[in-house]
Formats: structure tokens, sequence, C-alpha cells
């Protein structure tokens, strides 16, 4: 019995063994088991469109160094909104908060609202919404950048229209400026 | 004063690569979140921002102010987290979910407003009648109230509930069955073993009752014997003593 089981693994032996040996010289020769070779990869990206924000000032100073006079309405400062990097075009939406002052001890706020701005330098200036939930969007848009352009930018106009009787002192006040896409 | 022009111009070279090569981005993927929330459900979707730049951004989440419809309730906006820090040159995202209650609210109805992330820094303004100008980016969301969703439970349960009594009921009608039969076989039974029981005592009867006659015919018979010898005995003695008289 042990003998016939010695004898039947042997067989077995043989042949896996003796296959191999087809398939090798098969390969070899090119008998049917020839080894085909591929030396292309497919690859693919999904380019996501992206727009970024970035601002020319982290600050507007209302009638200049020497400040301004109550009732008067300032010059335009203008903001440049700049998407670098980007790929795809932007809306631009702005909002203010009230203005506060006079610094240090604040004892009078008026809107934000006589804040104006504008896409233009000159022209009517339209009043910045003074509540951040209600942002408003100025229509102003950057264009898409490019890979030969990659920077696209545009301006933002700014005024203050002074009250009448102001205390004096300094006054304060945050703009956002939002890129959205 | 050719060592402070030297140092001058190295102030200016270091300046400009700190300023060409450490900066903030801000930035977002495109595309405005359109929630179409089924009454009664809520919705999320992420929001992802993005800094290009070399330096860390903190950022503040503003939810929005959505507008108001006559007559209606109001979805509620939530934002997880509302505030973070983006890594640079990386990105992070924001879930926005919002929910639209059933209350008064037909599908159909739109509601808008802007989601903002602004920056969050910590500059102050200038001297002077100055502001602050800060930078951020938003999403005008949209939320679309949709027909409520067909939900699976309140189909499953009421089947459940049915296929249930249904099982109740059949089990209840098998149990009282079973009874009846079981009530008919006892009674069956029972009056089966009283007949027996019956059949049995009376046969118990008749045998003792037989018993009884045939002890009673053995005790007569016996008496009659007795009273028989009496009489002979007696008779015998007479007649001796007639004999003796004699």
């Amino acid at each position: 019995m042990i003998r016939k089981i010695e004898t039947f693994k042997a067989l077995i032996g043989a042949g896996v063994s003796a296959l191999f040996a087809v398939l090798l010289l098969g390969m070899n020769f090119g008998l049917g088991y020839a080894s085909t070779s591929s030396n292309t990869i497919s690859a693919s990206a999904n380019i996501l469109g992206v727009c970024y924000v970035s601002l020319s000032s982290t600050a507007i100073e209302f009638g200049g160094s020497t400040g301004t006079t109550p009732g008067i309405t300032t010059a335009a400062n203008s903001i440049t909104d700049t998407d670098q990097n980007g790929n795809i075009a932007a809306n631009v939406l702005l909002y203010a908060n009230d203005w506060t002052g006079p610094s240090p001890a604040v004892t009078y706020a008026f809107p934000g609202t006589y804040t104006g701005w504008n896409a233009l330098s000159s022209g009517t200036f339209g009043a910045v919404p003074n509540s951040i939930g209600n942002a408003v969007n100025t229509g102003i848009t950057i264009a898409a950048p490019t890979v030969t352009n990659p920077s696209t930018s545009n301006n933002i106009y700014f005024d203050l229209s002074v009250p009448n009787a102001l205390t004096p002192g300094v006054y304060s006040q945050t703009i956002t400026i939002e890129n959205s896409c | 004063m050719k060592q402070l022009s030297k140092i001058s111009i190295s102030f200016i070279l270091v300046s400009l690569f700190l300023f060409s090569f450490s900066y903030a981005q801000l930035g977002e993927v495109a595309g405005q979140p359109h929630f179409n929330v089924s009454l009664g459900s809520s919705q999320t979707i992420s929001v992802t921002l993005v800094n290009e730049g070399s330096t860390p951004i903190n950022f503040r989440t503003y939810l929005p102010n959505l507008n108001q419809i006559a007559n209606t309730t109001t979805p509620t906006v939530t934002a997880y987290p509302m505030n973070g820090t983006i890594k640079p040159h990386s990105d992070f995202n924001v879930n926005v979910t919002t929910y639209v209650p059933y209350n008064k609210n037909k599908p159909g109805l739109t509601w808008q407003g802007i989601l903002q992330f602004v920056e969050v820094s910590n500059l102050s303004s200038s001297s002077g009648t100055g502001a602050t100008v800060v930078a951020g980016v938003a999403k005008i969301v949209t939320i679309t109230a949709a027909q409520p969703k067909s939900n699976i439970l309140t189909l499953i349960i009421p089947i459940i509930i049915i296929i249930l009594i249904i099982i109740i009921a059949i089990y209840l009608i098998t149990k009282s069955k079973r009874n009846h039969n079981k009530s008919k076989v006892q009674t069956t039974s029972t009056s089966r073993a009283t007949k027996r029981k019956n059949t049995v005592s009376v046969k118990n009867k008749s045998s003792t009752n037989k018993r009884k006659s045939k002890a009673k015919t053995t005790s007569k018979k016996k008496s009659t014997k007795t009273s028989k010898n009496r009489s002979k005995t007696k008779a015998t003695k007479s007649k001796k003593s007639k004999a003796k008289r004699s």
C-alpha cells in the first residue's frame, strides 16, 4: 500500500515537472506561451475649479493720515482683489460692520452704510451693507486665471461720507471682501 | 555709510524674499451648493477651502441669513467646524448641513443665503479714520424643499404589525381549536371512563350481590341444616326420653 502511494506521488511529481518543462520550452521558443509585455499606463486626473482671494491692502485710511472732517465724502480708495493660481472666475461680494469710535472711549457708532463702494473710482457709490449674512454681490468679477495669465485681478473703490457733527476721534470699521465661485 | 547702505539693501532683499515666499492665500473649490432637501429631513454637503500659501490661515464660518418666505418655516443651516486653521498648501473640509422642517412648508419652496468663510487676523486699523479690510470666500447656498421621502420604516412597521396580528390570530385560532378538540376528547374519555366505571361498579355490585346471595343461600342452607340437625337431635332426644319413660 505504502509503495503504491509512493509510486503515485512520484508519478504526480514527474507530471508536474514535465508540465513546467513544456511551459518553459513554450515560453522560450514562442510556442503559444510567449510573454506579452506592455509599457503603457492609462492615467487620468480630475482638476477641480478653484478661486482664490488676495487683497492688496489690509486697511483703508479714509481721509489719509491727516484725517477728514464731518459732512465730507472722502476720496475713493481702491483695493485690488487678486486671484493668483486659481482656474475659475469669481464674483466679488462685500459687507462691512458698523463704525465704532471714537477710540478708546467709544461713545457713538454710526452705520457701516456710510461707507460707499463702486467698481469705478468715480460715479455713484453704493452703500456697503452692514449685515454679515447679507453680503452684497457687487457684480464685479475676477476673470479666471490661465496658464499663460496665472494672476487676474479687479479693483473695488471705497469712500466714506462722514456724518455731520460727529465727535472727533479715531473711528474704525471692518470691511470684508469675498470671492465666490 | 557704506555699511548702512549694505544693511538697508540686505533688509530689502530679506523683506522681498519673505514677501515672495511667505504668504497666505485663501481659496475655495468651485461650485455653489444646492441643497435639495426632503421635507422633514436634512442634507449635508462638504465645502472645501484651500490654502495656496505657505503660512496657515485661521478662518471663521458665518452661517447664511436665509431669505424669509411668508407663512413658511425657514430651514436651519449648521456648519462644522465653525472655525479652524487651514495648513499651508492644503485644503480643509467644512460640512454644511441643512434641515427643512415639515411645519408650514411645501415642496418647491426655495431659500437662499450667503455662507461665508472669513480670514481671522489680528490686524487693527491704522491711525486716523480707517477701516480694516479682511478677505474671505463665500458660497451662495440654495435650499429647495422636496417631497418627503417614503421612509422604508413607515412602510415596514405597519406590515410587520399586520403580520404579527395575523400570526397571533392564527395562533389563537389553532389554540382554541386544539383546546376544543382536547375538551372533546376529554369528555369522550371521561364519559367512556364513567361508563367503564359504571359497568365495573355494576359488575362489582352484581358480583357482591351474587356473593351476598350465595352467602345468604349458604347461610340459609347452613341454618336449615342446623335447624334440621337441631330438630333431628331434638327428635332423637325426645325419642330417647320417650324410650326411657317407657
